[in-house]
């Protein structure tokens, strides 16, 4: 059974920044893992030849916009926040890694469903129980990426896709005037003729049942 | 043994499937401002000949698992008091108790 993500400790769940590897094989060397982080103002390059291991524990390098026009934006959502919190990150890194300028995760207002229930099935309504569910919603947006890349980068999320976490695409495309009227050509065209739509159906029954009504009135008449 | 009413809403809701155009279309014709009023007299008519279980307004939402016909929360499925046994044993999604 699905049950709630409880934490075994008091401790709250380890923000993505801090160290987590546990052996000192495991750690990356002193010079590279430097406290304040790579340089967050230097080119790219820099950045990567900052940190060659452990690149994962710091924010991703954000790249620059160079044109300022929204490309994408992905929505994600999920009953529990450390889950949003892990698949942005790993969203927002393999965003950097293709050089998608991309927005830091903006959270958005949490929603909150509330149930007050009676305790048992029969009578006692001085004894109720509140049960609520909270779902808790991440944004990042993407800029000046070709659609191409956009597309690359969900799909490789979609595969990666995390339990729990839900994700919606919007995107937005530039092409060329005129392109909606050839759209609207083509699906016409592939229209099939012989089934009718459920509402095409009434009207033509319809139709049917007044023919009957009057050819059976001018008989009785 | 099933309750009675979970086989009379089942017997509903195939009803109401299996007749919704033609309701639709008597309806459409009666309710024709522009057609004569002996048509629409007619359609009328023949609207009435239908029987309980073609009209939608018999079908009621009912729980899945108890078969109750009140106190039921549409976005489950479920009567309050099973909402409250499965939120307990952590099987509804993201249903937790409440404290604030």
């Amino acid at each position: 059974m699905l049950a709630a993500i409880k934490r075994h400790s008091a401790q709250p769940w380890p923000k993505l920044t801090q160290r987590w590897l546990s052996s000192p094989a495991q750690r990356p060397s002193q010079a590279a893992l430097d406290p304040s982080g790579p340089p967050t103002t230097a080119a790219e390059p820099q950045w990567a030849a900052a940190t060659v291991h452990g690149r994962s524990l710091y924010l991703p390098y954000q790249h620059p916009k160079t044109h300022n026009i929204p490309v994408a934006m992905i929505h994600f959502r999920s009953y529990f926040p450390h889950l949003l919190d892990q698949f942005t990150h790993f969203a927002s890194h393999s965003a950097s890694a293709l050089a998608i300028p991309i927005s830091r995760p903006v959270a958005l207002p949490t929603q909150r469903s509330l149930w007050t229930v009676l305790k048992g099935p029969f009578a006692h309504k001085k004894k109720q129980e509140n049960f609520e569910r909270k779902v808790h919603k991440r944004a990042i947006k993407a800029w000046d990426a070709d659609p191409e890349v956009i597309e690359r980068w969900v799909k490789y999320l979609e595969n990666h896709a995390m339990g729990g976490v839900g994700m919606r695409v919007i995107k937005w495309e530039r092409t060329r005037v005129g392109v909606g009227k050839d759209r609207l050509e083509h699906v016409r065209g592939q229209t099939r003729l012989a089934s009718a739509t459920s509402s095409d159906k009434v009207k033509a029954l319809s139709e049917k049942i007044v023919q009957q009504e009057l050819t059976s009135n001018s008989v009785d008449a | 043994m099933t309750k009675i009413g979970v086989l009379r809403d089942i017997k509903a809701r195939k009803g109401v499937a299996a007749n919704e155009i033609a309701r639709r279309a008597y309806l459409y014709v009666a309710r024709n401002q522009t057609l004569p009023p002996q048509v629409r007299y007619q359609a009328q008519l023949q609207l009435n000949t239908f029987g309980r279980y073609t009209r939608p307004t018999t079908v009621k939402n009912r729980c899945t698992v108890s078969g109750r016909g009140r106190g039921i929360m549409s976005e489950f499925g479920l009567c309050r008091f099973q909402f409250r046994l499965q939120a307990l044993q952590g099987q509804i999604p993201g249903v937790k108790k409440a404290s604030w």
